[in-house]
């Protein structure tokens, strides 16, 4: 199949980009790395009248300073795997853009994409959430700083109105307190490597292995990137005993609402969440204790 | 009412201007604008990997990019590796290993293992799995494919793949002549 016709201009600069959006709205789409629109537009879901590039505009880099880390929006999930900014900080950005789709499709794609994209099963989306990211949101009337549990609406549906672009994300400053880690793990159905079921955990330990803090980001578990604050306040405050992490289990698969697709049925998915929730939290709390984890999910 | 872009793109070396729509794919404009056939079309999904190609020195899948969106860029195809007649290392080593039957995805395999090699001279058989994730061979199961990219890392020995080419041809235009 092929895309319909479409206009097409090359933003020369971020506010000339946000300028055309302002002007067309709705019937105008931003095209980043392509690897989520230009298959919308071969299999005629999108049908803009004008397609923006801002592609070519400058990424920027990724920056850490005593307000978080920074990530531009046109960051690639490949440059995003590599930062050694972000390994530094955490093991869940390097673990979620590493099992992105497959190495063409992370030469292209961006994080700004991934996230505006809003797969249920998205990766970026996930791991951001766990972290407790924001997103700047540009438009010609303003930026807004949005709280990424709050941006995801639906099934490929943020709060995003039509003139504006994520300009980057923030993750909040590490704990300085504790000891943190984290682990993003996933079944995938093996063509483009999406999500049957994802887990990200960041969490934060005290000194006798109690959870001081801990983040619970899910792919393909619900109709949206979501957390699960409930799991969360669960577990904040109680020694990671095997009781304890078989409560949470018990509560994640309880909890869950999940869909069926062609990848998995729902059933398949209920069952399924728990398990990988159970690996990916051990995989933290390894890692919070300064140990190894292999980080495949079986 | 889609005003056609002029976009200015070397692929394989050599130089060129061309009207395209805003939509036409990357694989399309190298298939059929500039007639170089080895760039496939496998599954108009973005899985199969047929297409792959190196952009600016990343590989990438055509079916998945937009032509307007190389403009500036750099591409290199399967083309671009060998020239007169003599075989590149790496679809040297498919062919001593029976790395392919069809061949249908060859093309695109061999793209995506000199991306990896580029960037990891000496990979482990388990890295070259991951490199090779975003392309499908119905054919071999996969095992001599593998075999070859780590033959050909050998007799490449740490070498940049894209440093084994023949100079740049810069008779482009003459070449796949004006359409």
């Amino acid at each position: 199949m092929y895309p319909a016709r479409f206009d097409y201009i090359r933003a020369e600069h971020w506010e000339h980009a946000l300028e055309v959006l302002a002007q067309h709205g709705v019937e105008a789409r931003p095209l980043a790395g392509g690897q989520s629109l230009v298959p919308l537009l071969k299999l005629r879901l999108a049908q803009p009248r004008l397609v923006v590039d801002i592609g070519h505009l400058p990424r920027g880099a990724v920056v850490a300073d005593g307000s978080g880390i920074r990530i531009p929006a046109l960051t690639r999930h490949a440059d995003a795997e590599r930062e050694p900014v972000l390994g530094l900080a955490t093991s869940l950005v390097e673990d979620a853009a590493s099992h992105i789709g497959d190495p063409q499709i992370r030469h292209m794609g961006t994080v700004g994409g991934a996230l505006a994209e809003a797969d249920p099963s998205g990766d970026w989306s996930a791991a951001l959430i766990a972290l407790r990211a924001e997103v700047v949101c540009q438009s010609v009337r303003g930026a807004r700083t949005i709280p990424l549990r709050a941006f995801f609406q639906g099934p490929y549906s943020t709060v995003l109105a039509p003139d504006e672009l994520i300009a980057e994300v923030r993750i909040p400053p590490r704990p300085t307190a504790g000891r943190t880690g984290g682990a993003y793990l996933k079944v995938e159905w093996r063509a483009g490597s999406f999500a049957v079921a994802g887990v990200a955990v960041e969490l934060v330990l005290d000194e006798e292995r109690r959870c001081r803090d801990i983040g619970i980001g899910l792919a393909a578990l619900g109709p949206r990137p979501a957390a699960d604050e409930v799991v969360e306040a669960l577990l904040r405050g109680r020694p990671l005993t095997d009781d304890a992490v078989a409560d949470a289990c018990a509560l994640l698969g309880r909890r869950l609402e999940p869909y069926s697709d062609t990848r998995a049925s729902a059933e398949y998915r209920r069952a399924l969440g728990p398990v990988v929730f159970e690996r990916t939290l051990r995989n933290a709390a390894q890692r919070a204790l300064g140990g190894e984890v292999d980080a495949r999910v079986w | 009412m889609s005003g056609r872009v002029l976009i200015e793109v070397r692929v394989n070396g050599a130089p060129y201007a061309r009207e395209v729509e805003p939509r036409l794919l990357l694989v399309d404009f190298l298939r059929d604008r500039l007639a170089l056939k080895s760039v496939r079309i496998g599954c108009d999904t973005s899985n199969c990997g047929c297409c792959t190609v190196l952009m600016d020195q990343w590989s990438v899948k055509a079916c998945t990019l937009l032509a307007v969106q190389a403009h500036g860029r750099e591409i290199v195809t399967l083309e671009g590796l060998s020239r007169d007649r003599a075989l590149h290392p790496v679809p040297e080593a498919f062919a001593r290993a029976h790395a392919l039957q069809c061949g249908y995805c060859t093309s695109g395999m061999v793209m995506a293992a000199v991306d990896l090699l580029r960037n990891n001279p000496h990979p482990e058989r388990e890295e070259v799995r991951r490199a090779l994730a975003g392309n499908l061979c119905r054919c071999t199961g996969y095992a001599p494919i593998l075999d070859a990219v780590l033959a050909a890392a050998g007799s490449l020995d740490g070498a940049d793949p894209l440093d084994v080419i023949a100079p740049a041809d810069d008779r482009g235009e003459e070449e796949h002549g004006r359409d």
